[in-house]
């Protein structure tokens, strides 16, 4: 290194104001680091070499040229076995067609008359289902389901009782379905 | 080799060479020169936690380099462009991140990690001296360090650096011209 003179003399060479200055560097460090930083960056040396080796993975060796050959000595090997035992060919002929093709239509016919059977018993089934039913649930059920609007004039009948055993005149008919607004 | 003696490179490099006292080798190449790139780093990047990651990254390059370095060229030199090239490397890194979050200047984050530092003064001029070296472009900034405070010959820096001697002696007058008007401007 260069001594230090020449530094300052080449700044006065160029007639610098940082002649006269310090060139210590303000920065604070710890006063242990440079003591403990060699075995520090030996121990991070030692662990990025062996994380180098481990990221590489697998030790083994394999034969140069292995994995592009592999695929043509397979296909030599398979044709030789095939050479050894040749498959059994089965010949269908045109018999075996024939019979395809009606039990074809056959499995279509029975489905379409299991599924048409299917349908109808679910349509009574419903209504027999309900048919079923003891009257007096039915009628619990209604009620207790009915909106508040949905008073139908049975419940007029419940109210006033006597009407019960009368007939609603015209003129009651007509007042209700104004207060029900369906006039 | 002792710990009390200052190895000769050659000898270092000898010893690196066998297995068994690699480890040895290496740790006396360490504490040889930490401290003198330690310090380059240290004010091409202010803080301590950036330059002691960039140091322990640039000696983790020598240990995986050193078995294929000439023996005929400068240790001293070789470690240094290393050590330059890691930090030149990892600022440009800094700018691209700064870049992403959208701040308009990539030196701010440098110029905030000096006013953090542990007895930073605006009024002192070693602190002044400092703000001004940052205000200057990267390398230009390794320019100035490398004449103004590691002494090194131009002839060396040349091989650090990769530029002709003529380029650098222009490189460090303007630098020092800069530094000098950011001086008095501020």
């Amino acid at each position: 290194m260069i001594h230090e003179n020449e530094i300052v003399q080449e700044l006065e060479s160029m007639g610098s104001t940082l002649t006269g200055l310090s060139r210590k560097t303000p920065y604070v460090v710890a006063n242990d680091y440079f003591k403990v930083l060699p075995e520090a960056i030996l121990a991070k040396t030692i662990e990025a070499s062996l994380a180098d080796v481990i990221s590489k993975g697998n030790p083994f060796e394999v034969p140069t040229g292995y994995f592009d050959q592999l695929p043509q000595q397979l296909l030599s090997k398979v044709a030789f076995q095939q050479e050894q035992h040749p498959p059994k060919v089965i010949s269908f002929g045109n018999n075996i067609w024939k019979s395809i093709r009606w039990a074809a239509a056959a499995v279509l016919l029975l489905t379409a008359g299991f599924g048409t059977l299917q349908m109808l018993n679910s349509e009574n089934s419903v209504e027999q289902k309900l048919a079923s039913l003891p009257a007096d649930a039915v009628i619990e059920y209604v009620q207790d389901n009915r909106s508040g609007f949905d008073v139908a004039p049975a419940d007029l009948v419940l109210e006033t009782g006597h009407l019960a055993t009368t007939q609603l005149t015209e003129e009651e008919i007509t007042l209700y379905l104004d207060e029900m607004g369906w006039q | 080799m002792t710990h009390t003696t200052i190895p000769d490179d050659q000898l270092i490099l000898a010893t690196f060479q066998n297995e068994k006292t690699r480890e040895f080798a290496f740790t006396q190449l360490v504490r040889k020169y930490q401290q003198k790139l330690y310090w380059h780093i240290r004010r091409m990047v202010v803080s301590h936690d950036d330059a002691n990651d960039i140091l322990q990254n640039v000696f983790i390059r020598v240990w995986n380099n050193l078995g294929q370095f000439r023996k005929e060229a400068n240790l001293y030199t070789w470690l240094y462009r290393i050590a330059t090239n890691e930090t030149l490397t990892w600022m440009e890194n800094q700018k691209k991140r700064v870049s992403i979050s959208l701040s308009n200047d990539e030196n701010t984050s440098l110029a905030n990690k000096l006013e953090a530092e542990k007895g930073f003064d605006a009024n002192r001029i070693e602190w002044k001296l400092q703000q001004a070296i940052q205000s200057l472009p990267d390398k230009q900034k390794v320019v100035f360090n490398l004449r103004y405070y590691d002494e090194m010959p131009y002839e060396e820096m040349s091989k650090v650096l990769d530029t002709s001697v003529g380029a650098l002696k222009a490189s460090y007058h303007h630098a020092v011209k800069k530094v000098e008007a950011f001086l008095l401007s501020h």
